[in-house]
């Protein structure tokens, strides 16, 4: 009976336990939230994998590596997040095969009139592939549906017959860690007001 | 036997409780908790441990 009783109060716990833990994440008091996309899977919970389909390829493997070639531009892809976040670095490891010029990843600021924001990037050259960072502002990116919507532009991708050949996006979303002066504004921004 | 029976019933009456409340929680909050948990893992826990507690009720009301 005693054991029972014991069970019992775990079986309880482990649930209200685990929600602490979701509600820990989903508020996410460090202010910081990395999304990693390895294109090894079609989509996550949080990344909606690129669209559309034709300007991008299947879903391919190579060894331990998965990857997926852009043929057409622009193509998109959509953020789910809890939260609107302040500003995002985009990391991307791709290759280029007859492309030349560097490819854009920008943010959605006004999906009626078709506006996009560009941010600053960085560009390494690496032996094997290239390393792009994109530094964006999402104080005027529209966040509908809980969701961020991502451009990635490649001018004059499909006359040169060229490909982009993805291998990994990583996203990092940043604002401020959460405190007492700020704790409204998350509130609020936590159900969306 | 009596006590497995009892934690069965009650891994059935938390387990369906939780995901009744998780459910609510990712139609309110959205992702909340499939960002990080399947919820069907529960619901497969719900459906086995339910299936038990009926069978073995319906095995002592046949004794």
């Amino acid at each position: 009976m005693k054991h029972h009783i014991v069970i019992r109060i775990i079986l309880v716990l482990i649930p209200i336990i685990v929600l602490g833990c979701f509600t820990y994440q989903y508020i996410n008091p460090s202010g910081e939230l990395i999304v990693k996309y390895d294109f090894c899977q079609k989509e996550t919970s949080y990344f909606s994998g690129l669209s559309p389909y034709g300007r991008v390829l299947n879903l391919e493997k190579s060894e331990n590596n998965c990857f997926q070639k852009m043929i057409i531009d622009p193509v998109y892809f959509d953020v789910r997040l809890p939260q609107t976040y302040r500003e995002v670095s985009v990391e991307s490891v791709y290759k280029q095969k007859k492309y030349d010029d560097i490819f854009q990843v920008g943010v959605s600021t006004d999906p009626g009139n078709w506006q996009w924001n560009f941010g600053t990037q960085q560009t390494v050259f690496g032996e094997y592939k290239i390393y792009k960072t994109v530094n964006l502002s999402l104080s005027n990116a529209v966040f509908s549906d809980n969701r961020y919507r991502f451009i990635i532009s490649a001018p004059g991708l499909d006359e040169s017959s060229g490909e982009v050949e993805f291998h990994k996006i990583n996203l990092i979303f940043k604002k401020p860690a959460l405190t007492s002066h700020n704790l409204l504004q998350r509130l609020k921004s936590f159900i969306n007001l | 036997m009596k006590v497995i029976k009892n934690i069965i019933y009650d891994i059935f009456v938390i387990s369906f409780l939780t995901y009744v409340v998780y459910l609510a929680l990712e139609f309110i909050f959205e992702g909340f908790v499939s960002n990080y948990f399947d919820l069907n893992i529960l619901l497969v826990l719900v459906i086995v441990s339910g299936f038990l507690v009926l069978f073995w009720d319906t095995e002592k009301n046949m004794l």
